[in-house]
């Protein structure tokens, strides 16, 4: 009995390295991954180390992606970015997984009523437009890497919590739930063995979509002027400050473009995968 | 179909009660009062021009005349510019940008229709693919990234279009390609896959055993089903606009609504950003509602469901 779970995330695992997009997707992020923390690693340069010599640098042997205007590295900057990135994704991740998971299985556990309730009265946040919210909070929290990841994160784990309700809903009904508490099995074991495995499916998948959105939602913040201040760096406002120059110096818009494209394609490929191998897929979210 | 319609109104009046008081919130949430910064100003003017705008009141009253001003349909004034209302600023600007959004909009569904169309048509050919690889991109580009691309491309290397700026249809081009990129490929997806699960269906089958023509079976029998999901998409679909709107707005220069809200953020107009905040809101709010109904109305199995329930 205990070998089922394990072998079904091995067959969920088999079925996607069958989806050319979706190991696309995973090879374009392990390449961006080993490019940047490589780049971090062996750099000369600092993230804020000034060059007033070097102003506008076109990329060169010495600074491969160019310089800004104040002659810093635009490749550790964009290397630093990502880290900043990362950080906003792993904050989106962890937020929305305890929260969505806490609340959209109080939500489909707990009694008919309080459910209904509880679903009812996140339904109403839900409906509140996310990013003018977080234009809002922003704004009053000033910049910074925290108040971005709380404006970002307020509203987004909703989504989590309606497709852990939704799938628990689906998986309670279920003949082998059914089979195993007519066997006697307490209800904490159904819902730890039974239940939540069977529920990562849906939770990748809308992972895959939350992530880039959260990364998008800071990039779109720091265009705002709203996002993470020099001189730390952050692909959105490295965009934002390239964009006034570009054409003189396009490589400083060109190399973080680049590189928020490329993220959000990739997590796009993976979505698609993971989409096609577990061959159900959840509500439309917003991009 | 009465009960359905009376429980998203209450719904929508809920969730605007919620939004009046967040903002509500946010606003005394912020240190100081409007007025805090102004130097020059004696203890009395401080005290008087707090009374005349009422914020020497209780936090409760405040909120109560807050509702009532609101309902009323005033959104407020703003701090920088002297003599501009909320409501005078949106009755300005605001249909520069519902045109813009407008014809973006067309734009985006009917390109959408013709290629999801297309895709479904040949499922796993290579026009299938490129244009699913086109779409890929189109989703994986943020705005601002396209609209420089766009404006180095067709402004300064060809000196097709203009650059920025307002006036003339040339000036919308770029703009609603901007615009349109985003949900363009969203509901090509969309369409695609909605049309290849229906084709999919028994009543299909029927058809197609009657010896119906491919064309016909697809526009006649199989669109129509396949339509209705990307009615649901129309709600996010505008607030993917608006999003886009400010970007767009900002980067060629069109004297729109977004471009202001975006000014007013950078300007920390505050009074300013939480009317249209609020504008915005409501119009988003209401869009969803009317595709709610619509929905409700059009596929008889969403409201007899949520009648059940």
């Amino acid at each position: 009995m205990q070998r089922i779970v394990p072998r079904l995330h091995r067959t969920a695992w088999q079925k996607f390295q069958q989806q050319p997009m979706g190991m696309c997707g995973i090879y374009l992020l392990v390449a961006l991954a080993l490019f940047v923390s490589l780049s971090g690693f062996f750099s000369p340069f600092r993230y804020d180390e000034i060059h007033l010599i070097a102003k506008n640098h076109p990329p060169s042997l010495r600074f491969w992606f160019g310089t800004d205007d104040l002659g810093r590295d635009v490749l550790i900057r964009t290397s630093y970015g990502a880290y900043i990135s990362l950080c906003i994704a792993l904050a989106t991740v962890i937020i929305d997984l305890i929260l969505g998971f806490l609340i959209g299985s109080l939500a489909a556990l707990s009694g008919k009523k309080t459910g209904e309730c509880l679903m009812r009265f996140l339904d109403i946040f839900y409906s509140i437009p996310t990013l003018l919210i977080a234009i809002l909070l922003s704004v009053i929290l000033g910049s910074g890497f925290f108040s971005i990841v709380l404006a970002i994160n307020l509203i987004s784990w909703i989504t989590m919590a309606r497709i852990v309700r939704g799938q628990l809903l689906l998986l309670k009904e279920m003949d082998f739930v059914m089979a195993s508490r007519s066997l006697g099995a307490s209800s904490s074991r159904i819902l730890f063995t039974h239940l939540l495995p069977n529920t990562w499916g849906p939770i990748m998948l809308t992972l895959t979509m939350t992530i880039p959105s959260a990364i998008f939602s800071e990039a779109f913040l720091s265009f705002l002027g709203l996002g993470i201040q020099a001189p730390m760096a952050s692909w959105g406002t490295m965009a934002h400050e390239g964009l006034a120059a570009f054409q003189y110096y396009p490589w400083r818009l060109f190399f973080p473009a680049a590189f928020i494209s490329i993220t959000m394609l990739a997590f796009y490929l993976i979505g698609e995968g993971l989409k096609k191998s577990f061959n159900n897929a959840p509500a439309m979210n917003l991009p | 179909m009465l009960v359905y319609f009376f429980k998203k109104i209450l719904f929508l009046l809920s969730s605007l009660f919620l939004l009046m008081t967040l903002t509500f919130i946010l606003m005394k949430a912020m240190p100081g009062d409007p007025f805090s910064q102004e130097q020059a100003m004696s203890r009395q003017e401080h005290h008087s021009l707090l009374k005349q705008h009422g914020l020497n009141l209780s936090y409760l009253e405040q909120y109560k005349n807050y509702l009532y001003s609101t309902l009323k349909g005033d959104l407020g004034n703003s701090l920088i510019y002297q003599n501009r209302t909320v409501n005078r600023l949106i009755r300005e600007t605001f249909p520069t940008s519902a045109y813009l959004g407008l014809q973006a909009l067309t734009l985006a569904l009917s390109l959408s229709l013709f290629l999801g169309l297309l895709c479904a048509l040949k499922p796993d050919s290579p026009i299938d693919y490129l244009i699913q690889i086109v779409m890929a991109l189109g989703i994986s580009i943020p705005g601002f990234i396209l609209a420089t691309i766009l404006q180095y491309l067709f402004s300064i290397k060809w000196h097709l279009l203009p650059i920025a700026r307002w006036g003339t249809f040339s000036h919308t081009i770029l703009p609603c390609l901007t615009l349109a990129a985003l949900p363009t490929a969203f509901m090509t997806r969309l369409i695609r896959n909605n049309l290849l699960e229906v084709l999919q269906m028994d009543y299909i089958k029927t058809a197609k055993a009657k010896g119906l023509h491919p064309l016909v079976l697809l526009l006649r029998h199989a669109l129509r089903n396949a339509l209705l999901p990307v009615l649901t998409y129309l709600g996010p679909l505008a607030s993917v606009l608006l999003i886009g709107s400010f970007i767009v707005e900002n980067i060629y220069s069109i004297p729109g609504l977004g471009q202001w809200y975006v000014n007013s953020v950078t300007n920390r107009d505050y009074p300013l950003i939480m009317g249209l905040t609020l504008f915005y809101s409501l119009l988003l709010m209401s869009l969803n509602f009317i595709v709610d109904i619509a929905y409700g109305f059009l596929d008889p199995r969403i409201r007899i469901f949520s009648e059940e329930e």
